[in-house]
């Protein structure tokens, strides 16, 4: 190191600089000494201030004058070489550094390449350089990843057979723009082809170097074989996640953290009615009633989507229904538990809403008249016995008060005892009315004959303060009809139009109408047209419960005469008319009514196939229309012409245990064509039937028989000929009866006593309906 | 004047029959059921017969039918108060098998008087 200060050029100029410097000194001191000696001096000085004597010696002068010069020549000597010298140490600080960092470079630079050297080798990723095609250096990951025992056996080698066919032109061209182009940032994914045959997925990049100081490719490349493998399996699942979702009928969210949606299926357009690209990036709060229904809300604020949620809401469609949900959600998190937002699942319970409430309703409407009915038995069941005690009472107490002379005292308690016994055969009446099966003569009858003859009674009963309209069409066909329960169909409505008026003033108005139904048109009866239980009453909820629609019976296509009752009294409230019909339910005080008016229009108008639609609200009044049918129902008693088509030549076994009945039956039957065998034993019967099953078309058969019963019989035969029509007649038909015959397969029912003629109806009924195809099958 | 069959197996409706039709003149002689009452009809002659129908051992409408496979002439009243267990009104039945007239319980003892005339009155 010192060697090479020494041989620096400046200390080198700055040495002459020296010497040039003294030799220049001592010239100056020697010319200066000669020219004192030749007392120049002061000559010089006398030349100097008197251009007159300017003419002296001039040796002294020329000598003086050169000990000048070379003193301007010393002292700049003198200054060029402590100029020199300066530079001479800042040049040697500056080297000394400039030598120092050499120095330290060249370590860096070692230690640089060792680091380099095992990170190339350390390396998990392959590192290959090649020149001209062949392979000229790898790194022992490059080595293993290729298969290769030592690098010597890659080395030399062409680099093409170890890229995958299908990969190789993309490889080459990569490789000449890298050289041609210099690029260094291409990257890409190949196949590689292992020394034994085996084939890997590497991300691949090339960069430029020099290698031995010739353009060569250095690649580096990574296995990627495994992850490819898990993105591929990732890929799998993600459309088989999709394909599930898609698949899903019930609406399927995806939301963020900040409630907007970013996924969602066709189940959300088919029940929402968005489409995805309405709905991706809308707050969830677009398809819900009410906050938070879908993200929930804790009770800071925050959405609780990262918290399941399983609950029912209302929703609203794009079109603004409103319907019930039903919700579940499930958070969504991240590896580390970090909620990213929710997936939820709406279904849609509407359709299931209206199937319960339907059924609900349905079972209510089912208790409601199997209650109905069973007063209705027990009605019926009294009323015979009833009727001979009033008979009794009403009888005697007409003698009694007949032998009393006119002025008798005991004459007014009588009258008393056959009032109250009046009232009572009205009550019963009215109970057997309730009952529908008081049904007297159905005969044609003129309804705008029967209101006129109503009306004069009305306006006599009626308080004076309600004014009685009427408008009575002429044109209405006659309806098969009661007339004595038509009066009091009108009667009990109108009497009861009197009680809601009270003693404000108010109308009455009386209407007749003919009326054509038919197709469900109209929408107000629809409820009557439907395919509803006839037994059962259907109400509807109007003005916020302040008043309610009722629909009572079942009215088929044809024409009907209707009469309106209505009134501009006080009204009913919904829950007031959903009990007006039941019997023994009054809103007047007591002794005002029986409670049994209207249930009683309801028995009628049920026995004669008829319909009630109610329409009321409190302080608007209420209106009743009473539907009659102009045709004549299913005759009860055959008529000469329905007995011609009462015939036929079917083979009938009649079982009934009582003789006289059997045989009365069997002729009746006989007349109209039918081959009767009669027996009066039911065990006998069915042995019978045991042995020769085919030999009859059909059984009929009493339910209350020695033995075996009825309901027993058809049990058996039925188990013998599954095809078998069987009418079982009974004195008494209770719903257990009904029932158990039914589910054995009974086909008809007909209460004793019975006629043949309504037998032979029945027969026909059954075969005729055998022989044409039953209406609404297949 | 003329001899009626009241079958009724309520005794005392009988009993009521009985003191009206016999104050308007007629004979009267009891059944309490429709078997007793054939039986009555087979050993007698009557012009009328007035019969229940809801009855033991034989109900009304089989004994119309006997009285009319048997004594076509007979006139018959029916007079009920419906069915024993059931509802059914079995009036029209009754009417349809015979029955010259028919009445529903509770009666007026004067309807059934003025019945009687016009049946038999008819009959004359």
């Amino acid at each position: 190191m010192d060697q090479q200060k020494e041989s620096i050029v400046p200390q080198v100029r700055n040495s002459r600089a020296r010497i040039d410097f003294i030799v220049a000194a001592v010239v100056t001191v020697v010319l200066y000494v000669v020219a004192a000696a030749f007392d120049m001096t002061e000559r010089f000085l006398v030349w100097a201030l008197n251009y007159e004597q300017f003419e002296l010696d001039e040796v002294p002068f020329a000598f003086g004058l050169g000990a000048l010069a070379f003193g301007w020549y010393s002292f700049r000597r003198w200054r060029e070489y402590t100029e020199a010298e300066r530079r001479t140490v800042e040049t040697r600080h500056k080297l000394t550094r400039e030598i120092d960092g050499r120095t330290a470079a060249e370590t860096a630079l070692t230690e640089s390449e060792e680091r380099y050297r095992r990170l190339v080798e350390l390396s998990p990723e392959g590192i290959m350089v090649h020149v001209d095609g062949r392979i000229a250096f790898v790194n022992p990951a490059a080595n293993r990843m290729l298969g290769a025992a030592t690098p010597e056996a890659l080395i030399g080698r062409e680099i093409a057979p170890l890229v995958h066919p299908d990969d190789r032109a993309a490889a080459r061209a990569q490789v000449r723009r890298v050289l041609n182009e210099g690029r260094a940032d291409l990257r890409a994914e190949q196949v590689l082809i292992a020394l034994d045959g085996r084939e890997f997925t590497v991300e691949t990049s090339w960069t430029p170097i020099l290698h031995a100081g010739r353009p060569a490719v250095l690649k580096v490349f990574r296995d990627i074989s495994a992850r490819k493998q898990a993105e591929a399996a990732l890929m799998q699942q993600k459309s088989l996640l999709e394909s599930i979702i898609r698949s899903v009928p019930d609406a399927v969210l995806v939301a963020g953290m900040d409630g907007r949606i970013t996924l969602s299926n066709g189940g959300v357009t088919a029940i929402f009615g968005y489409r995805p690209d309405e709905i991706i990036g809308q707050p969830t709060g677009l398809l819900t009633v009410g906050p938070g229904r879908i993200n929930g809300n804790r009770k800071d604020g925050e959405p609780a989507l990262a918290e399941p949620l399983s609950a029912e809401g209302a929703y609203r469609r794009k079109n603004g229904d409103v319907f019930p949900a039903e919700t579940v959600r499930s958070p969504i998190r991240d590896a580390k538990g970090r909620p990213l937002g929710a997936i939820t699942v709406i279904r849609d319970i509407s359709e299931r809403k209206r199937a319960d409430q339907e059924k609900a309703s349905l079972q209510e409407q089912m208790h409601q008249s199997q209650k109905l009915e069973s007063l209705g038995t027990l009605a019926g069941g009294i009323a015979h016995d009833f009727n001979n005690l009033l008979a009794i009472i009403n009888g005697y107490g007409e003698l009694v008060i007949n032998d009393l002379e006119a002025q008798h005292p005991v004459r007014k308690n009588v009258a008393e005892i056959l009032a109250a016994g009046r009232r009572a055969e009205e009550l019963v009446a009215q109970i057997l009315a309730y009952s529908r099966n008081d049904r007297r003569e159905l005969k044609p009858l003129q309804l705008d004959a029967l209101l006129t003859e109503d009306l004069g009674m009305l306006r006599a009963t009626l308080p004076a303060t309600l004014e009685v309209k009427s408008d009575i069409a002429k044109n209405v066909p006659p309806v098969m009809a009661d007339a004595t329960q038509m009066h009091q169909v009108i009667m009990n409505l109108c009497v009861n139009a009197g009680h809601a008026t009270g003693k404000s003033p108010g109308h009455l108005n009386l209407r007749l109408r003919a009326r054509t139904l038919g197709g469900g048109r109209d929408k107000q009866l629809r409820p009557l047209l439907a395919e509803w239980p006839a037994s059962l009453r259907r109400i509807d909820s109007i003005a916020n419960g302040r008043g309610g629609r009722m629909w009572i019976g079942r009215l088929h296509a044809g024409r009907y005469g209707v009469i309106t009752v209505q009134d501009t009294g006080s009204g009913m409230d919904f829950s007031t008319l959903q009990r007006v019909f039941d019997p023994f339910f009054t809103t007047k005080v007591v002794g005002d009514g029986t409670g049994l008016g209207l249930a009683s229009v309801e028995g009628i108008v049920r026995g004669h196939d008829g319909a009630i639609v109610v329409e009321t609200e409190l302080g608007q009044g209420t209106r009743f229309d009473v539907f009659l049918p102009t045709e004549a129902p299913a005759p009860t008693l055959a008529t000469t012409e329905d007995e011609q088509s009462y015939q036929g030549d079917e083979r009938i076994l009649l079982v009934d245990d009582d003789e006289s009945l059997v045989q009365a039956i069997s002729l009746g039957l006989g007349k109209f064509g039918y081959d009767v065998t009669a027996m009066t034993d039911g065990t006998e019967a069915m042995e019978a039937f045991r042995d020769t099953p085919n030999r009859w078309d059909l059984v009929v058969a009493d339910h209350m028989m020695p033995g075996l019963t009825g309901v027993e019989l058809a049990e058996q035969a039925l188990g013998i000929r599954p095809d078998l029509p069987i009418i079982l007649c009974t004195g008494l038909m209770d719903s257990a009866t009904r029932d158990s015959a039914l589910t054995v397969g009974v086909r008809e029912f007909h209460l004793k006593p019975v006629l043949a003629s309504d037998l032979a109806a029945s027969v026909r009924r059954i075969f005729n309906a055998e022989s044409v195809p039953a209406k609404g099958v297949a | 004047m003329a001899r009626i069959l009241v079958i009724d197996d309520e005794p005392a409706i009988r009993g009521l029959l009985r003191q009206v039709l016999e104050r308007a003149g007629h004979s009267v002689a009891e059944a309490s059921n429709g078997r007793e009452g054939i039986d009555q009809l087979e050993a007698d002659d009557f012009e009328m017969v007035i019969t229940d129908i809801v009855m033991p051992e034989r109900e009304g409408i089989e004994t119309i039918m006997r009285i009319k496979q048997g004594r076509p002439k007979t006139k018959i009243i029916v007079i009920s108060g419906g069915g024993h267990r059931l509802a059914m009104d079995f009036l029209p039945v009754a009417k349809e098998l015979g029955a010259d007239l028919t009445f529903p319980k509770p009666f007026k003892p004067a309807e059934i008087i003025e019945a009687v005339d016009t049946l038999l009155g008819k009959a004359a």
